[in-house]
């Protein structure tokens, strides 16, 4: 007997393998899709009854008993910085035992051990070819939306925060010979705090895969564990879980992307949270307020040459344009091949040095570049050899394929 | 030597070293490198007749057949069957005046 979602039922009540969709259900999956992007870049206030629900529901499916104490923080920074704080101070009266991550159970757990215990038993239930469509189809494009547009963003943005503020104060105290020694345990410590939230409604791609089983296909008992996140996602921003306390955070209130979907706003804050905390990014490249706000033309174009990132120093040069920069740093063109120039610019202070650069087009986007190269450098080929580095031993480097 | 380039990522057709070991694919598949600033990533997604290997801090990839190295941002690269070495693009600090992996 067929049954309504798509298996078949057996005698003794087995069932079989979902062996292909039914039109309603097909008919669904857009519906769906776009519901879970818009769980993802929610920015009205989290419901925080239902999401304390999702939070004990978490810990239960990890095994746990529920936290004693929830605390809401207005962004996943504040969580983190709330929670090193919280800790410092009741460490020496409380014990490692209550300040112990509970992430393995109800984060890695469900994230991943979890993860992937649903992911076998929904693998299980469906033939290859349903799994790949809703990966595809689901999956993929919540995942692109929210996590790779939004969420890692954000993840980075805290990391760099956190350890701006932290490592810094940890400096400070501690003085350059001594912080020299404990720099890599401190940058360990920042990074398993960032690492142990759980992403909630930025946990919105792979759930959304698992949703759609659950909601449309009725695998209800196969993606049981992940419940907690699901509602978690639909109703707040990040959570640190620990034992006994559990802090979540508000979701963000600004989010503004670009046409591509990337964080980007061009006069203003891509994404901010309601305790303030702001990030600003153009065209997906997580940037400094002072790049954003400065007026084109009046930004120094000696940023291109201090920025240490690349990609943010080719958002300098998109925004006050590669013509302007090259007039207002008064480069010198030593060779031309194509869209690459070879460039002598002024040292600056700094530099002991009068600095070589390579000017180049990002082939796939069209987007400019200005790399520096070594100063022995004379030509585009040398300077394009110089770039490959190690790796190349002989002859030039001229790829097959440039993308 | 057969040569390929995704952005800051270059692969140089090359025989795998001995004694090298190999990596073990996540969740999305195999991460070559991850932008700092954006999160993007150089990743080969559909590892079927695919394995990376490490050695000394290089990656090396080792494939049976064609596989497809994506990336938010720039075009798929087709990476032929073969083994390659991985390889990151050097970029000139004029203050520290060295040589260092493109930073991004």
């Amino acid at each position: 007997m067929g049954s309504k979602w798509g298996y078949q039922e057996q005698k003794g009540g087995e069932f079989v393998k979902i062996d292909k969709l039914t039109d309603e259900q097909k008919s669904q999956m857009i519906e769906h899709r776009d519901n879970w992007i818009a769980i993802g870049l929610e920015t009205k206030p989290a419901n925080r009854s239902l999401a304390e629900i999702a939070v004990a529901d978490m810990y239960r499916l990890g095994g746990l008993p529920p936290p004693a104490r929830i605390v809401w923080c207005g962004s996943p920074l504040s969580n983190v910085l709330t929670w090193a704080s919280v800790w410092a101070s009741v460490r020496d009266s409380v014990g490692d035992s209550v300040g112990a991550s509970v992430w393995a159970s109800v984060g890695a757990s469900v994230r991943d051990s979890v993860g992937d215990s649903v992911g076998a038993s929904v693998w299980a239930s469906v033939r290859d070819s349903v799994w790949a469509s809703v990966g595809a189809s689901v999956r993929d494009s919540v995942g692109a939306s929210v996590w790779a547009s939004v969420g890692a963003s954000v993840r980075d943005s805290v990391w760099a925060s956190v350890w701006a503020s932290v490592g810094a104060s940890v400096r400070d105290s501690v003085g350059a010979s001594v912080w020299a020694s404990v720099r890599a345990s401190v940058r360990a410590s920042v990074r398993d705090s960032v690492g142990a939230s759980v992403y909630g409604q930025h946990d919105a791609g792979w759930l959304s895969f698992y949703a759609y089983f659950h909601d449309i296909c009725g695998l209800t008992k196969e993606t049981e564990l992940l419940v907690g996140l699901m509602e978690l996602a639909k109703n707040a921003g990040w959570c640190l879980p620990y034992q006994n306390i559990c802090l979540i955070s508000e979701r963000h209130n600004i989010l503004r992307r670009n046409d591509a979907g990337r964080l980007h706003c061009v006069d203003g804050t891509a994404v901010a949270y309601p305790d303030g905390w702001e990030i600003y990014a153009l065209n997906g490249v997580l940037v400094t307020k002072n790049i954003v706000m400065t007026p084109a033309n009046e930004l120094d174009a000696r940023l291109v040459m201090t920025e240490k990132n690349a990609e943010v120093r080719r958002e300098i040069v998109r925004k006050i344009g590669i013509e302007q920069v090259l007039i207002k740093l008064k480069a010198k063109i030593l060779d031309k091949i194509g869209d690459y120039e070879l460039l002598q610019l002024p040292k600056i202070e700094g530099m002991t040095i009068v600095p070589t650069y390579l000017k180049m087009r990002n082939p796939s986007i069209g987007v400019w570049h200005v790399e520096g190269v070594p100063p022995t450098v004379k030509t585009v080929q040398q300077a394009l050899n110089a770039r490959a580095g190690k790796l190349l031993s002989t002859g030039d480097w001229m790829p097959e394929q440039l993308t | 030597m057969q040569q390929l380039q995704q952005g800051d990522v270059l692969l140089l057709a090359a025989q795998l070293p001995e004694g090298c070991k190999k990596i073990s694919a996540g969740r999305r598949g195999y991460v070559l490198v991850e932008g700092e600033s954006t999160g993007h990533a150089h990743v080969i997604e559909d590892i079927e007749g695919c394995e990376i290997y490490e050695k000394d801090g290089v990656m090396y990839i080792s494939a049976s057949r064609e596989v497809s190295l994506t990336h938010e941002e720039h075009n798929v690269v087709k990476i032929p069957a073969g083994s390659w070495e991985v390889g990151i693009v050097q970029e000139y600090d004029p203050f520290d005046e060295e040589l260092r992996n493109v930073r991004d």
